[in-house]
C-alpha cells in the first residue's frame, strides 16, 4: 500500500509487546477505517496520557501525581516498604487489596544477560527512602528465581539492620502435585498448618 | 548447511521474549550455545539458571541464533534458591562461564567439574566456597592460564609450596620464594593438598591470589562480574 502514514502507524504499534507485524497492520487498518470517530479519541487519550503520566520518584510507580496515589496515602503503613521487579508486579499486588504499606519498584534484577549490576540497581533511591520514611520492614516480593533471590540477598547486605520478609512459596492454587518441581514441594511441607 | 546438536547443558541465563525465551547453555560438547526456545510460561518455571537440561539445537547456518527444544534432566536451583550461600555461589560460577568463555569452544573438563560440584552442592554436607575456589582455578587452567602448582619452579621441591608466582603461575617453597615474598602470591593449601583445613585464612588467600588472575583474564568490559564477585564473597565473610 502507498500511504505512508499507514505504514508508519504500522511499524510504531509493531513496536508494542504481543503485537506482531500482521496485527500492527490489522490495527493500522482499524483505525485508518474509524478516523472520524474512534482516531480523534484516541489521538485525544494518548496526548492527555503523554502530558499527564509521571514517574513517582520514590516508588517508580507511573500515575498522574508525583508522588504517586500510593506513596502519597497517609493511611498506609509507612514501615513496611515491599520491593518489587517491575510495574506489572506491583499492579499484581494491588489487586490482591492485602498489602498496606508502600512499593518500591526496582530497576532490574542482578542478571548475567541484562549486565545491571550492584551499581545501576537503584539502590541509592531506596537507602534515602529507608532512612528518611524510617523504613523498618522490607517485604521482597521478588520472583522465585536465581536473579531475584541474588538480588534479595545483596539488598538485604547493602540496607542491614531491619527485618525482612518474603512472600512465602507452596502449592498454587489449583495446582496439581505431579507437576510441582521438589523444591516447591519440599517448601510446601516445611511450611505445612494445622487446619 | 543446517544442523541439529543435541548434548546435555547448564542453562546460564533465560529472559523472556515475546514468543518464547532467549537462552544461553552450557554443554560439554559444543560450549556456550545460545538459541530461541519456545517453551511455556508454565513450563518457564523449571528453566532456572542452573539447572541441567536435555537439548536439541537447530539451526538453518551454524551463524544463526537457531531454536532449543529443552527437557529438565536436573534441577539445582529447587535446592539452591532455599539457601542463601549457595544460591549466590552457583550465580557467580554462572556469571564466570557466561562472561567468560568464548561460543562453541568445548570445555569438557570445566564441564565436569561443574556437574560435579552443583550435584555434590544437592548433598547437605559440602564447603560450597571451597567448591568455588576450586572451580576458579580451574576455570582458569581449562582457559589457558597455566598454573604449575605441583613443584617450586626454582628448586624442583615439592615440599612446603606456599607461594605462586603472579607473573608464571608456577609455585615456589618457602625457603626459595622466601627472599621475594613481597612480590608473589599465597598459595592456599586446599589448591595442592585433598582435606586440608579450610581456614578463614585459606578463604582470604583464594579470594585475593583468584582475583589477581581473574583481573588479568578478564578484559575491562567483563569487569562487572569482578564487582559481583567481590561484593558477593565479603557476604559469605
Amino acid at each position: 500500500m502507498d500511504h505512508p502514514a499507514f505504514e508508519k502507524l504500522s511499524l510504531l504499534l509493531n513496536k508494542l509487546p504481543n503485537v506482531g507485524k500482521k496485527s500492527a497492520q490489522k490495527l493500522a487498518l482499524n483505525l485508518m477505517l474509524q478516523k472520524d470517530d474512534l482516531l480523534p479519541l484516541l489521538q485525544e487519550q494518548l496526548i492527555l496520557l503523554k502530558d499527564t503520566i509521571k514517574t513517582c520518584h520514590l516508588c517508580g510507580n507511573l500515575s498522574e501525581s508525583d508522588p504517586c496515589s500510593i506513596c502519597a496515602n497517609p493511611t498506609r503503613s509507612k514501615k513496611t516498604l515491599c520491593l518489587v521487579k517491575d510495574l506489572a508486579d506491583l499492579y499484581a499486588l494491588e489487586k490482591t487489596n492485602l498489602f498496606e504499606g508502600k512499593y518500591f519498584i526496582l530497576s532490574g534484577l542482578l542478571s548475567a544477560r541484562t549486565q545491571i549490576t550492584p551499581e545501576t540497581l537503584g539502590l541509592d533511591r531506596l537507602k534515602n527512602r529507608i532512612t528518611t520514611e524510617k523504613i523498618e520492614e522490607l517485604l521482597f516480593a521478588l520472583p522465585m528465581t536465581l536473579e531475584g533471590k541474588t538480588t534479595a540477598h545483596y539488598i538485604q547486605n547493602e540496607c542491614p539492620n531491619l527485618t525482612y520478609t518474603e512472600l512465602a512459596h507452596g502449592i498454587p492454587i489449583g495446582g496439581d502435585l505431579e507437576y510441582l518441581d521438589e523444591g516447591t514441594i519440599a517448601e510446601a511441607f516445611r511450611s505445612r498448618k494445622s487446619i | 548447511m543446517s544442523q541439529t546438536l543435541s548434548d546435555l547443558g547448564f542453562i546460564l541465563s533465560i529472559s523472556e521474549k515475546e514468543n518464547g525465551f532467549l537462552m544461553t547453555l552450557f554443554s560439554e560438547k559444543y560450549g556456550k550455545i545460545s538459541g530461541f526456545s519456545k517453551i511455556s510460561k508454565k513450563d518457564h518455571a523449571h528453566f532456572q539458571p542452573g539447572n541441567l537440561v536435555t537439548f536439541s539445537h537447530y539451526a538453518r547456518l551454524e551463524e544463526h541464533l537457531g531454536t532449543f527444544k529443552i527437557d529438565l534432566e536436573q534441577s539445582f536451583q529447587d535446592t539452591f534458591l532455599f539457601q542463601k550461600e549457595k544460591s549466590n555461589l552457583s550465580f557467580l560460577i554462572l556469571n564466570l562461564i557466561f562472561y567468560g568463555l568464548e561460543e562453541r569452544t568445548v570445555y569438557p573438563l570445566l564441564f565436569e567439574k561443574l556437574k560435579k560440584i552443583f550435584f555434590s552442592w544437592k548433598q547437605e554436607n559440602t564447603h560450597p566456597l571451597k567448591d568455588y575456589f576450586l572451580f576458579e582455578k580451574a576455570f582458569l587452567q581449562d582457559t589457558g592460564f597455566g598454573f604449575n602448582l605441583t613443584q617450586c619452579a626454582i628448586t624442583g621441591t615439592k615440599k612446603n609450596l606456599i607461594y605462586i608466582s603472579p607473573k608464571t603461575g608456577q609455585c615456589a617453597s618457602q625457603e626459595a620464594g622466601e627472599k621475594y615474598k613481597d612480590k608473589l602470591l599465597p598459595l592456599p593449601q586446599f589448591f595442592i593438598k585433598d582435606g586440608t583445613h579450610f581456614s578463614q585464612k585459606e578463604q582470604k588467600e583464594a579470594r585475593d591470589t583468584l582475583v589477581f588472575f581473574l583481573s588479568k583474564y578478564f578484559s575491562m568490559q567483563l569487569k562487572s562480574f569482578l564487582q559481583k564477585r567481590e561484593k558477593f564473597l565479603s557476604y559469605l565473610d
